[in-house]
């Protein structure tokens, strides 16, 4: 938004507010909101619209608000004293009773628009606009970001942080943070059952002070937490987790609980609006950074290493301070380590030390979901409209039927405005009814911006989205503009003129009127067809998307997750036996007819990727690729097909010869003279070669629309590694099965923290879920639109036919025929709505291109797509004629005659 | 006309009471009364320019506060501003408040409701 547009809108809402307002405080409010509208413009991006919209909004709100109770002497601390208006809402009232049907159909269609983008609002509001929940002084809380040489911000080094944290920079504090899973169990004896996995935040020390966080009970660990021996178990329990899993016990400072096996004392809760510094996936625990696994498993690595990225780092700002003070204090600092895991960290150019405000959501993730978010809530505001003209076209068929009656009260001495401010008053009456149903409706749509509605994640994640204040205010809002809106055109078309013409319109012709209507027609059926285009485009491609083979076989197989470095099992040994035991006992069950362990299955939008590494010294080539390590009748229980040589067997054991099994993009691409077998490949950063085995066919990695990617896969024995997951194809009922898994791992070790035991079937859905969450909205929303568009052309085709009675029957007693007359009527509503369909259809092309990312196998030009989706439109308009015109077919001339 | 009884005025909304709070530190312009409140909150409480001046209208128009006849300096007054001052009522009222949040807060403390 330009800075000089948002104060002209400021300007111009400013006459909202009562004379004696503006007098008083006008020029001072305008200072105010101006100023405002400066600290909204400096947010990046579309967020500065965003905010400025809101500071908008907000004076806008308060100036009705000032108006209706009648300004500052209207009310003193009480507000609302009896003005003009009362006696106008009363009169609103008694005329909605008097209608019901009118009355309900139209807030009931409000209700919905409303509802929809109301929900929608709160999904961006708990996005993009709120602060860090339960920190204190935010403005002084910064994200320290090293920018290295790909210009992403990169994980600091322990011994950078410490640089940071103890140099002389403008800091009050800072802390390094790490997110990762653990498992947990309340009791204090050993390997008690009832380990669950949940989700912690690592950190050092000045963590909540840094965010200005106060426990609610007990302390937060102090400075010896970060020496790097991790001597300190101390844990610090979220409001959430010390209400549902210690039923909010009084007692609970000193209680010793487990945490990944090793005995933790709880010394400490955190506040109850507090849920971390990151938006979604809210911790159930605070520990101390130096027990991370990582840490306690290799301490050297990571503490002194110049090179292991290790957490982001969050920092207060000293008093005074700014980020820019920040940034150029930084910048004189002599850093060590480049790109973690890059070749020479000494030929790596110095990061680039960037502060920003901290946020709930990252900044890299801020502008798309901006650009998303913000078409989401216009798509949906372009609902409303239609809606809204919709209820409009009523209240001015309405208000022009009652032309005589509204001259006959002028006549009789009432003033204008008072009129035109009766008719407002119905039409807000209306739209504040469908509001306050809408905020209902977006109380309803709310649960399904839970993520795991849709799939099942690791872990709940809780996206804060909540119909509050806020949304409320939006919703007030939006229902009062659109309501002044249509209530204000129908009433000035309707009192407009003299009083002898008013007459004369009240008894036929309300040319005016009518083109008004056409004008709302049109934009019915161009949103309807701007959304019917976009989701006929969106099912087609999610039909292509759905219509490609993943290159597996996921009917029938089950998967669970866990994590054995949590358990502390993570040594190679250890890892090594726990599968052999896993599978062979597995094996035996019945119902169980392939069983393998992997440390990635395909689609579960996980994989990770190293080199590989083909050819002799010196002509060497490196292709990255998707890497899996699996033990054998992995390739079986997925029936992946088998292209050449052999799949691992229980023989490609550690001591074995080492092997490698490729898929058929990488043999051809390491191998493009064709035969892969029996050459050697190295992974990663192997010294020794492994031999190529077997090739197998491709699957898809993360997506299914994913392109075939290179992928090597090794025997685990060979590779153990602790992050794990078990799958099994078992015959039987679906749920039967996943218990069956769950047990029997379970089994061999009770004390396991498991994942949720998961169908690969799922899993592959899961890989067109942006194609179907944009199906569903685009085709709930479309459907609405189409609806409305019909409702629209019916009540104006109607509404003419009834006009024009006497004229069909002057015309049917001259002979005109019953089809004539039908064809007549269709013809009128097809013309009607023949702008709408080509301005939507040339705007649904534009629409689509923006969305081009989430469309597999179609362009946005698609012309199938296109005639499908108009031809519905055009079907559904004349269906919704055919109504009047056989009523208007259905004309005795005699009867119509006598009509008036 | 009775005396004036400033407990029937209570309870006060929160950002009334709050801006009696500011102005009886001393006459303020609406900006700067939005700034020390934001200032006093640790930023929680952030008035839009709407509520701002509906409020400062509405306790204007109860007798709390009145336009001040004091003015800083020339130089850096701007005659669009108006100063407010706490009157003998307003402070009055915001005492009657302050005893009265007292009592709630002792009542909090004897139920244990404080760390």
């Amino acid at each position: 938004m330009r800075g000089g547009f948002a104060r002209s809108v400021a300007r111009a809402l400013l006459r909202l507010y009562s004379a004696d307002f503006r007098a008083r405080y006008g020029a001072e409010a305008l200072e105010v909101v101006e100023g405002d509208l400066g600290v909204a413009r400096e947010r990046a991006g579309l967020l500065a619209g965003w905010r400025m919209g809101l500071v908008l909004a907000a004076f806008g709100m308060h100036g009705v608000l000032d108006r209706i109770t009648g300004g500052p002497s209207g009310g003193g601390l009480t507000g609302w004293a009896g003005s003009g208006w009362s006696h106008d809402v009363r009169g609103a009232v008694r005329s909605a009773v008097r209608r019901p049907a009118f009355t309900l159909v139209a807030a009931a269609s409000l209700a919905v628009g409303v509802g929809a983008s109301t929900a929608a609002f709160a999904l961006i509001d708990a996005l993009l606009l709120r602060d860090i929940s339960g920190a204190a002084d935010r403005d002084r809380i910064v994200e320290v970001q090293r920018i290295e040489r790909g210009g992403e911000p990169a994980q600091w080094t322990w011994p950078d942080f410490v640089r940071l944290r103890d140099g002389s920079a403008p800091l009050a504090s800072a802390a390094l943070v790490q997110p990762g899973a653990v498992s947990l169990s309340e009791g204090a004896g050993g390997a008690g059952a009832g380990a669950d996995r949940v989700m912690a935040l690592f950190v050092t020390s000045e963590y909540f002070a840094t965010l200005g966080v106060r426990p609610t009970r007990g302390r937060f660990p102090g400075a010896e937490a970060d020496r790097p021996d991790g001597g300190v178990r101390e844990v610090v329990l979220s409001h959430g987790s010390w209400q549902e899993r210690f039923q909010g016990d009084p007692e609970v400072v000193g209680r010793v609980i487990r945490v990944n096996r090793e005995a933790y004392t709880v010394v400490g809760v955190a506040p109850a609006d507090f849920h971390g510094h990151r938006f979604g996936s809210r911790p159930s625990l605070y520990l101390p950074l130096t027990r991370h696994p990582a840490a306690l498993a290799d301490p050297e690595r990571v503490f002194r290493s110049a090179t292991v990225g290790w957490g982001e780092v969050l920092a207060r700002l000293a008093e005074g301070a700014t980020a820019e003070r920040l940034e150029g204090a930084l910048a004189a600092v002599a850093w060590e380590g480049g790109d973690p895991g890059g070749a020479t960290p000494g030929a790596e150019p110095p990061p680039r030390i960037r502060a920003v405000p901290a946020r709930p959501l990252p900044l890299e993730a801020r502008a798309p979901v901006t650009a998303a978010g913000t078409l989401l809530v216009g798509l949906l505001l372009l609902v409303l409209g239609a809606t809204s003209a919709n209820v409009a076209g009523m209240l001015l068929a309405r208000a022009a039927s009652r032309t005589g009656e509204m001259a006959l009260r002028l006549a009789l001495g009432s003033g204008r405005g008072r009129l035109v401010r009766h008719l407002v008053a119905e039409a807000l009456l209306i739209f504040l009814v469908g509001g306050v149903a809408g905020l209902a409706v977006a109380r309803r749509l709310v649960p399904w911006f839970d993520p795991g509605r849709w799939v099942p994640t690791p872990f709940p994640i809780d996206l804060g989205v909540e119909v509050d204040g806020r949304s409320f205010a939006f919703a007030l809002a939006v229902t009062t503009l659109f309501g002044l809106a249509c209530g204000l055109l129908p009433a000035l078309q309707v009192v407009r003129g003299d009083l002898a013409t008013m007459m004369r319109r009240s008894s036929g012709g309300g040319v005016r009127t009518g083109r008004l209507r056409s004008a709302f027609i049109t934009g019915q059926v161009t949103v309807a067809a701007l959304l019917l285009v976009s989701a006929a485009l969106f099912v087609r491609s999610l039909h292509e998307g759905a219509s490609i083979e993943p290159g597996f076989t996921p009917a029938g197989v089950h998967t669970t997750r866990l994590d054995l470095a949590l358990e502390g099992r993570d040594d190679p040994d250890e890892i090594r036996t726990f599968t052999t035991e896993v599978v062979t006992h597995l094996r035996g069950r019945p119902g169980v007819e392939r069983v393998a362990v992997a440390t990635d299955v395909p689609l579960d939008g996980g994989s990770s990727s190293a080199p590989v590494r083909v050819g002799s010294a010196g002509a060497e080539r490196w292709i990255q690729s998707h890497f899996a390590h699996v033990t054998d009748g992995y390739f079986e229980a997925l029936s992946i097909p088998l292209r050449a040589g052999r799949t691992f067997e229980a023989s490609d054991g550690a001591d074995a010869p080492l092997v490698a099994i490729l898929n058929e993009t990488l043999a051809r691409t390491a191998f493009p003279d064709g035969d892969a077998l029996g050459r050697v490949v190295y992974f990663a950063l192997d010294s020794v070669g492994r031999e190529v085995v077997g090739v197998v066919g491709d699957t898809s990695a993360d997506l299914v629309t994913d392109e075939a990617a290179p992928q090597i896969f090794t025997p685990l024995q060979q590779d153990p590694a602790p992050t794990l997951h078990v799958l099994a194809r078992i015959a039987g009922d679906e749920g039967a099965a996943g218990r069956l898994l769950g047990d029997e791992i379970l089994a061999v070790d009770p004390a396991l923290a498991l994942g949720p035991v998961r169908v690969l079937a799922d899993l592959t859905d899961l890989g067109l879920l942006p194609q179907r969450i944009v199906v569903a909205i685009a085709g709930a929303l479309g459907a609405l639109a189409l609806l409305l568009a019909a409702l629209g052309v019916y009540g104006v085709v109607s509404f003419t036919v009834r006009r024009r009675t006497r004229e069909i029957g002057v015309r049917m007693a001259l002979g005109s025929s019953r089809t004539t007359v039908v064809r007549g009527v269709l013809r009128e509503g097809v013309l009607l709505a023949l702008p709408g369909l080509l301005i939507g259809g040339v705007l649904a092309l534009l629409l689509a291109g923006l969305l081009r990312s989430f469309m597999v196998g179609v362009g946005p030009s698609d012309p199938l797509s296109w005639l499908a989706a108009l031809g519905l439109l055009l079907a559904v308009i004349v269906l919704a004629c055919v109504l009047p015109a056989r009523r208007a077919a259905g004309v005795a001339p005699a009867d119509a005659l006598r009509v008036e | 006309m009775p005396p004036f009884d400033p407990t029937r005025m209570l309870p006060l909304k929160p950002a009334h009471y709050l801006m009696l709070l500011v102005l009886a530190d001393g006459d303020l312009h609406g900006y700067a009364i939005k700034k020390e409140i934001a200032r006093r909150t640790e930023g929680r409480t952030r008035l839009g320019a709407g509520s701002l001046y509906r409020s400062l209208g509405q306790l204007e128009e109860a007798g709390l506060v009145a336009e001040s006849e004091w003015r800083p300096r020339e130089v850096l007054d701007d005659d669009r501003r108006r100063y407010l001052t706490l009157t003998a009522r307003g402070r009055q009222v915001a005492a009657a408040e302050t005893d009265r949040l007292a009592r709630l807060v002792a009542d909090a403390r004897a139920a244990g409701l404080s760390s």
